[in-house]
């Protein structure tokens, strides 16, 4: 399959995963510079970029990765549902006949 | 004479275009626009306050002056999982709503599927159904056959079971959701 195509149609995922591995990165980043600071003062921004920072930016592809999947189940239900119309009018063509 | 049919086929035309753009619905989006503002504002706001938190609190010598940016943050955390959440949840209420509208008769089925199923072995659904897993299901003057487990199906107890080459003799053609 084409890649470029692959990537258009599956954008979000693609993106989520790059969040996901951006935020993964982030916390090993930054227990690898809190473990090399010996005072509070030194660990803390550490703390909030790369704990706090990296647990956003998982929360983030997280839902980007759900929202993918409750889109893929709305186009779904699109094509039930031109399914439905389709089948109607010939139902009603017979009711009536 | 001429000229006075010329008016009334546009007319008539005009009339044709309005009807067909009426007869085809605007297809319902899963999020509405201020649904898709309302999380950027929450994510974007939420990861701007985590960025100047760890700006602010690196600036900083002591641990005491780097206790209010480190809340901060975490309040930026929270806002955006608050809004994250917002935007899921409202999601699924958003596909809950349309399957109930287009398919009433699935949840009820499965339920009463999932109380009278008893498990005596590894049977399909379309044996549980009563059908041969070869045959397929369509109604009376309806134009495509379906699988029996079909979510068309559903509920639909009048419609006849019949083989692939009776229901393409009879004109039907196969559903495009099951893809019998």
């Amino acid at each position: 399959m084409d890649i470029g195509k692959w990537l258009r149609l599956q954008w979000d995922r693609v993106l989520a995963w790059v969040l996901v591995a951006a935020g993964a990165i982030a916390l090993i980043a930054g227990w690898v510079g809190v473990s090399g600071s010996a005072y509070a003062a030194g660990q803390l921004p550490y703390i909030i970029s790369g704990g706090i920072g990296g647990i956003f930016l998982l929360g983030v592809g997280a839902t980007l990765w759900l929202s993918a999947d409750l889109r893929d189940e709305w186009r779904k239900l699109d094509s039930i549902e031109d399914a439905l119309r389709e089948e109607r009018p010939a139902a009603d063509e017979v009711a009536v006949g | 004479m001429a000229e006075a049919v010329a008016p009334a086929r546009l007319r008539t035309r005009a009339h044709a275009i309005d009807a067909s753009r009426q007869a085809a619905p605007a297809r319902p989006l899963l999020w509405s626009a201020e649904d898709l503002l309302r999380w950027a504002i929450t994510t974007g706001l939420g990861g701007v306050v985590i960025a100047v938190a760890w700006y602010i609190a690196a600036g900083e010598a002591t641990f005491g002056q780097q206790v209010g940016p480190l809340d901060a943050a975490l309040a930026g955390l929270l806002l955006s999982g608050v809004g994250n959440l917002a935007w899921l949840l409202h999601g699924r209420r958003a596909l809950g709503e349309r399957r109930r509208l287009l398919l009433p008769n699935v949840s009820d089925d499965a339920a009463s599927a999932d109380q009278e199923t008893v498990p005596v072995g590894p049977l399909s659904r379309s044996e549980v159904a009563g059908t041969v897993p070869d045959e397929f299901l369509a109604g009376e003057g309806m134009e495509r056959f379906h699988r029996p487990e079909c979510a068309l199906a559903a509920g639909r107890t009048g419609w006849a079971s019949a083989t692939r080459e009776e229901h393409e003799d009879a004109g039907r053609r196969p559903c495009g959701v099951c893809r019998p």
